[in-house]
């Protein structure tokens, strides 16, 4: 909980609207401003995971062609 | 010439009254002017309205936003300040509250307001709020009845509405399907919807590993003090953040998916959905009593139909298969009320099931005792059923005879009220654990009280039973 608490020490509200009569919850704010950042970071990290797979794919490929005499 | 003497009679005219719940925005109100509403904008949000007018536009013919038009000039001097621009709305002929709503229906209203703003945002725009009061009912179909909250999306903004989306629509929703407790009561009393701060409180720590659970309520409310709008986390420094728009569309998406999944517990069935398939009517006397509703409406043709106890419906839809227009049903057994609305749903008769604990009806509430109108003050009708009701006060809830006579000719001119006496076998059972204090509880009683609020017109026994059913109608 600490380190969420950090983590999101650093995100920030958005500029509040012009016609913002209704309390938006800095809460809800905080949290979308979370899912901002992991969407524009999701782009990224789905590339180092399709990296990711592609190793331990090829690893275990290699170990099933020398156990099976390569099929 | 004609202008002048069109705009005596204008100002000839009751002034509009200002709509009570309509206060928050000052950008815009709401006024109720002879037969229609009226509604108010400043400059700015004259603006926002013509670029967004085309979309809805296109929104009333698709049957999700109430008409409207341009008033005509000639009434902007009925209000003071910077108006720029009325507009004129047909009169809804019922307004209905978010804590009369079935769970079903309340869920029905959820969904279409999460479709509206997907579909906006499609077109560039969003909703500026997300109160589920914007939404009213005609039958079961949901309709938005907030032009001036339509507004351009500004791209990367956040979802301001989501924490006012929560505690309206969802929690509510949640507080059946997590705990099976109805949200009538709370919803009522908070007005605003169920605080999630409050919610949180309830849930256990499993819950914590639901992440939609955690994204939306249990983390947004544990980020804020539950009195005022701060944060209990330093924020640093301000650089601005975004919410993309897909992001967004995925949150709404997600929400949508997450509520259309939410159900009610009905393993243990209802004592009264029970009722319905077999209570202590025969097959034969529910179609007796379903003929002479049927006779009543077809002589007295009312238009719209109060049904005081509707359980799932079926004489609201004899009347509505007879020559009556519009019913709207009361009931206070939330499986009824849901399978009631689901059936209308099906139907698409214009049928619209309603919470009522009939000893409490909803009083006037919120800012100046006027925000949210009473039940009294917003539902009448041409006629009543009160079929199977009134032993349910009577016995059940101790309230005197004669004043539930007297409180159910007050809803309509005219109507069929049901008399069930002691030795009906629903009485007993209710007697059945009590001490019968009921020494003035019969028929003869309960004519009499009936005769001094109405004529009665007919009556008749069912068949086979002690039930009696008397035709009233108000003289005045």
């Amino acid at each position: 909980m600490p380190i969420i608490m950090s983590v999101l020490g650093f995100l920030i509200l958005s500029i509040v609207p012009a016609h913002a009569y209704l309390d938006p919850g800095t809460g809800s704010m905080l949290v979308q401003g979370l899912i901002g950042a992991l969407a524009i970071g999701g782009a990224a990290v789905s590339g180092y995971w399709n990296k990711i797979r592609w190793a331990v794919r090829s690893f275990l490929g290699r170990e099933n062609n020398g156990k099976n005499g390569g099929k | 010439m004609a202008r002048m003497a069109e705009s005596k009679l204008v100002a000839a005219a009751p002034r509009p009254g200002r709509v009570a719940g309509s206060f928050r925005d000052p950008s815009g109100q709401v006024f109720h002017f002879q037969d229609r509403i009226l509604r108010t904008m400043d400059s700015a949000a004259a603006i926002e309205f013509a670029s967004a007018e085309r979309v809805m536009r296109q929104l009333v013919d698709e049957g999700r936003l109430v008409d409207f038009s341009d008033a005509e000039p000639s009434l902007h001097q009925l209000f003071q300040g910077n108006i720029a621009r009325v507009l004129q709305h047909p009169l809804l002929e019922q307004i209905t509250y978010p804590y009369e709503w079935s769970f079903a229906g309340l869920k029905a209203a959820a969904l279409f307001h999460l479709q509206l703003q997907l579909d906006l945002l499609d077109q560039g725009f969003c909703l500026s709020d997300a109160t589920a009061y914007n939404v009213q009912f005609e039958g079961s179909r949901p309709t938005f009845i907030d032009h001036l909250s339509i507004k351009p999306y500004r791209d990367g903004q956040l979802w301001y509405g989501h924490k006012q989306f929560c505690e309206q629509f969802l929690v509510p929703l949640l507080l059946r399907s997590v705990f099976d407790i109805t949200h009538h009561s709370w919803y009522r009393g908070n007005l605003e919807g169920v605080p999630s701060a409050d919610f949180v409180k309830l849930l256990s720590t499993r819950h914590w590993f639901s992440h939609k659970l955690f994204m939306h309520i249990i983390l947004p409310a544990k980020l804020q003090s539950s009195r005022t709008s701060q944060t209990k986390v330093d924020l640093g420094d301000s650089r601005a953040r975004r919410l993309p728009k897909d992001a967004f569309r995925a949150m709404l998406a997600q929400l949508y998916s997450w509520i259309s999944g939410l159900k009610v517990d009905v393993g243990k069935q209802s004592v009264w959905q029970g009722y319905a398939a077999n209570n202590t009517y025969t097959a034969t006397q529910r179609s007796d009593k379903g003929q002479y509703v049927a006779e009543f409406v077809a002589q007295h043709k009312p238009r719209t139909i109060i049904d005081l106890g509707c359980n799932t419906g079926d004489f609201s839809y004899v009347a509505l298969e007879n020559g009556a227009q519009k019913a709207i049903g009361f009931d206070f057994d939330p499986h009824a009320l849901d399978a009631a609305f689901d059936r209308s749903v099906q139907t698409s008769k214009n049928f619209l099931p309603l919470y009522l604990d009939a000893r409490n009806p909803s009083p006037s509430q919120g800012w100046g005792e006027r925000e949210r109108q009473g039940f009294s003050s917003r539902f009448s009708a041409d006629a009543v059923l009160a079929l199977a009701f009134e032993h349910h006060l009577a016995i059940a809830h101790n309230v005197p005879l004669a004043e539930v006579v007297a409180w159910v000719t007050q809803v309509a001119p005219k109507g069929i009220i049901e008399f069930v006496p002691k030795e009906d076998e629903t009485v007993r059972r209710m007697l059945a654990g009590r001490e019968d204090i009921f020494s003035d509880y019969n028929e003869e009683a309960f004519a009499s009280a009936l005769s001094q609020k109405a004529r009665v017109v007919s009556k008749h026994l069912i068949p086979g039973s002690k039930r009696t059913l008397y035709t009233f109608e108000r003289s005045e």
